[in-house]
């Protein structure tokens, strides 16, 4: 990926995790080992490009994003299955906004449905990676290939 | 005129997240159903009045597109009101989209972006001729 896209890629992920956990973006952040990640989820795509997307959230960024989307009853916590779903649907906002970024708003798309994986050292298998830390106001953001 | 909303999509928040934001709406919203693919909508339409349906396109078992292929072709469905909700960018897809009659709405939206376009959509139908199935007297579509 060329700095130019990095950096477009960048801005879209900040614009989707604002839009969807309002989060304010603080900037490029290092990308999550394995040990420091709470939820890692990988979408698949074809079309005009194919390969994979994996979005791997620090601890409290899925919890952000359910406060956000649905927020429990007041005194619930939300389950497991509720964090699942929330950072499912981000990993898919996000492949879907990220590919129309590098690729243009010519080019199609086949997204596969979003599946929890293990976490695991950033890319692993992965086209593209992206690490996102909950900090002090905000969250921040690492991408790789950079 | 209470309106009678299904909410298609294959993630239960996002389902959720929808429901929210037009539960809270100034629309007189009926019943507002949800499901989980296109299989599940079609099937929760056949026994529900439906007048609008708040669909996504990435989904299992039947997609969006494919779900808005059929209701158009099931003249018992048809004339019900589609706002596509979807992180889609490909202008081609959307254009396909639009062809079929379906109004769009990009992930993520402002609560005000998704009912300013079921506002557009509504508005849209009551300025439609007056030879679609729905005001020639369809039976099913005339129910409510």
């Amino acid at each position: 990926m060329s700095p130019a896209s990095t950096d477009d890629a960048l801005r879209t992920i900040a614009g989707v995790v604002g839009d969807l956990a309002f989060l304010t973006p603080l900037g490029v952040g290092p990308l999550l080992a394995a040990g420091e990640q709470e939820l890692a989820v990988h979408v698949a795509f074809r079309g005009s490009a194919s390969g994979t997307l994996v979005v791997a959230l620090a601890p409290g960024l899925a919890r952000a994003l359910v406060d956000n989307l649905a927020p429990p009853e007041p005194g619930c916590t939300p389950t497991a299955e509720d964090l699942a779903d929330a950072a499912k649907e981000l990993a898919n906002v996000l492949a879907g906004n990220l590919l129309a970024t590098l690729h243009g708003a010519q080019a199609e798309f086949q997204l596969g449905s979003p599946e929890l994986v293990p976490p695991a050292d950033l890319p692993a298998t992965a086209t593209f990676a992206i690490g996102l830390i909950l900090a002090e106001g905000g969250m921040m953001a690492g991408i790789l290939p950079a | 005129m209470k309106l009678n909303i299904l909410v298609v999509d294959d993630n239960r928040m996002m389902r959720e997240m929808v429901s929210r934001t037009v539960r809270m709406s100034a629309l007189d919203v009926g019943e507002l159903i949800q499901a989980g693919n296109g299989q599940e909508a079609l099937a929760a339409m056949r026994a529900t009045w439906i007048d609008l349906v708040l669909l996504d396109l990435n989904m299992p078992v039947m997609d969006g597109e494919a779900f808005l292929r059929a209701l158009r072709a099931d003249t018992a469905l048809r004339a019900a009101l589609v706002v596509v909700v979807s992180t889609e960018s490909s202008q081609p897809r959307i254009a396909r989209l639009a062809a079929l009659g379906a109004g769009f709405v990009h992930k993520p939206f402002r609560p005000e972006e998704l009912l300013a376009e079921v506002e557009r959509q509504i508005a849209g139908q009551r300025g439609a001729p007056h030879d679609c199935p729905q005001a020639a007297g369809n039976p099913m579509r005339a129910a409510p």
